[in-house]
């Protein structure tokens, strides 16, 4: 996503414009304490038709993927909210990649130190990645070792999730854009990273 | 149910992750510990700067512990002063049916 | 999914697939509105930036404090009674003369809860987030924010578990304050990095 122009910034803005956006967060929020959104949750945004998510506001966005994540999770059914809403009622695109047999195994001990040189793997992923695609395939320091986490790139696709370290790595604008800038700094999972030889 | 009760409900997961053995509390149990609290707040009467309180109270008390180790403990604090438990209304976190007219001393 | 059918973008007014949604969350028992208003307004009108400020201003007071913010910012967050959902990894970055941090979450909107509350409009819209990244410098200067040429600007992508919190510089003609005082001082937009102080 590159060249969007200028960000409007609305001074002293309320939390909620509308108050359809309120209740778009009140349910989102027990959607989510019921237990049974989880990662389907963020994924369900990314899997919002492109233009409609462009298109769209931030709790729009969670509205849609509120009753997504509840849809595929089998607590309510497009029908039902066809009937609610007297009207189709769209959703975002269904899950494409294929549901992972095993999670592979977790990991709690860092592979990478400070000041290691890492590349980050170019991962075309056909589900879930949290691997920023500006990143990809670009080579950064090791600035930060972070916690052990769910990785969601499985979670999304999994019964199963696999635990890994995480890591910040700082990126020069050099080697992301081509010109001289200021560096980036971008969190990643361990598995999205390779040793950098040269 | 008594508010200690509904809590411990709420706190349940048994999917919960783990590393070495200690838990690494994720994103859906730290929302619903959250919302219990507010809830808590809400349903005793009290504000979020009494929860507040009881949270820097208790982290001082421990500041090596883990902070949901002080966060429930603030909890508790809370529930344990309120006087006439929860009333009304679900919990969030499974359907945990209210505590409404406890009595004091229910926990 | 269960359905092998979904359909295309909206046809609807989106405040009634609010309502129809919602509806049927009640139904199911999903959605206990009455419990579900205390926390949507807990997260509009307790939770916001004031709790950051709080953070900034001790750090200022209190060089020790400061310290063990910079080390490991949940706890030392915890201990002016801020935690929670969106918070439970903190870093803090710290501003100094020679660097100006910003934080930004390019794949989705990330934001620390605890202590900036929900984010606005504008840290969630997709020119911010694709140009924090690409054009840091040239960005803040169209926000109103221009950062001298030999400091260095540090954009920190939350694009994991972590989330940042900025330690702006404290104000030159601030002695003397109370904490109180250079908590009034500090600004939503500095602590994500978008303004200096």
């Amino acid at each position: 996503m590159a060249g969007f122009g200028a960000v409007v910034v609305e001074a002293d803005e309320p939390v909620f414009h509308h108050d359809w956006e309120r209740r778009a967060a009140r349910l989102t929020m027990a959607a989510m304490l019921s237990g049974h959104l989880n990662g389907r949750f963020r994924h369900a945004i990314e899997r919002m038709d492109p233009a409609w998510y462009l298109s769209s506001g931030y709790y729009e966005h969670w509205l849609v993927a509120a009753a997504t994540g509840l849809v595929e999770a089998g607590v309510i059914s497009q029908d039902e909210l066809d009937e609610r809403l007297d009207a189709p009622f769209p959703l975002a695109q269904p899950v494409r990649a294929p549901r992972l047999a095993e999670p592979g195994a977790s990991s709690d001990a860092h592979r990478f130190a400070v000041g290691e040189r890492v590349r980050v793997r170019d991962m075309h992923p056909a589900g879930h990645t949290r691997a920023p695609r500006y990143v990809q395939g670009r080579c950064g320091s090791v600035v930060r070792l972070d916690g052990v986490f769910s990785v969601p790139d499985v979670e999304y696709h999994c019964d199963g999730k696999r635990l890994e370290p995480t890591y910040s790595v700082r990126f020069e604008a050099a080697e992301l854009w081509g010109e001289e800038g200021d560096p980036v700094h971008v969190d990643l999972w361990e598995s999205y990273l390779e040793p950098d030889d040269g | 149910m008594s508010p200690v009760e509904a809590r411990d409900a709420a706190f349940a997961e048994p999917t919960l992750p783990r590393a070495n053995g200690a838990p690494v509390f994720d994103a859906p149990w730290q929302a619903r510990a959250h919302a219990m609290a507010v809830l808590v707040v809400e349903r005793t009467g009290r504000t979020w700067d009494d929860f507040r309180a009881r949270l820097i109270g208790a982290v001082t008390e421990s500041p090596d512990r883990p902070y949901w180790e002080s966060w429930v403990a603030a909890l508790d604090d809370l529930v344990d002063e309120s006087v006439g438990g929860l009333s009304g209304g679900a919990v969030p976190g499974g359907g945990v049916p209210g505590a409404a007219g406890d009595g004091p001393g229910a926990c | 999914m269960a359905d092998g059918h979904h359909h295309p973008l909206p046809t609807t007014a989106v405040e009634d697939r609010v309502a129809a949604l919602e509806a049927l969350l009640v139904d199911k028992g999903i959605l206990d509105a009455a419990s579900m208003d205390a926390i949507v307004e807990h997260y509009e009108h307790a939770v916001g930036p004031m709790n950051g400020a709080t953070v900034v201003a001790r750090a200022w007071a209190d060089p020790d404090y400061r310290a063990r913010l910079l080390a490991d910012g949940t706890p030392a967050i915890a201990e002016l009674g801020f935690a929670g959902p969106e918070g439970d990894h903190m870093v803090v970055v710290e501003n100094t003369d020679a660097v100006h941090n910003v934080v930004v979450c390019t794949l989705c909107s990330c934001y620390p809860w605890p202590v900036l509350g929900l984010p606005p409009n504008w840290y969630k819209s997709p020119p911010y987030r694709s140009r924090m990244v690409r054009e840091p410098r040239a960005l803040l200067a169209e926000m109103g924010c221009v950062v001298p040429d030999e400091v260095e600007i540090r954009v920190w992508d939350s694009s994991a578990e972590v989330r940042y919190l900025v330690l702006p510089q404290r104000p030159a003609g601030s002695e003397g304050l109370t904490e109180e005082e250079l908590a009034a001082l500090v600004t939503r937009d500095a602590m994500i990095g978008v303004q200096r102080l």
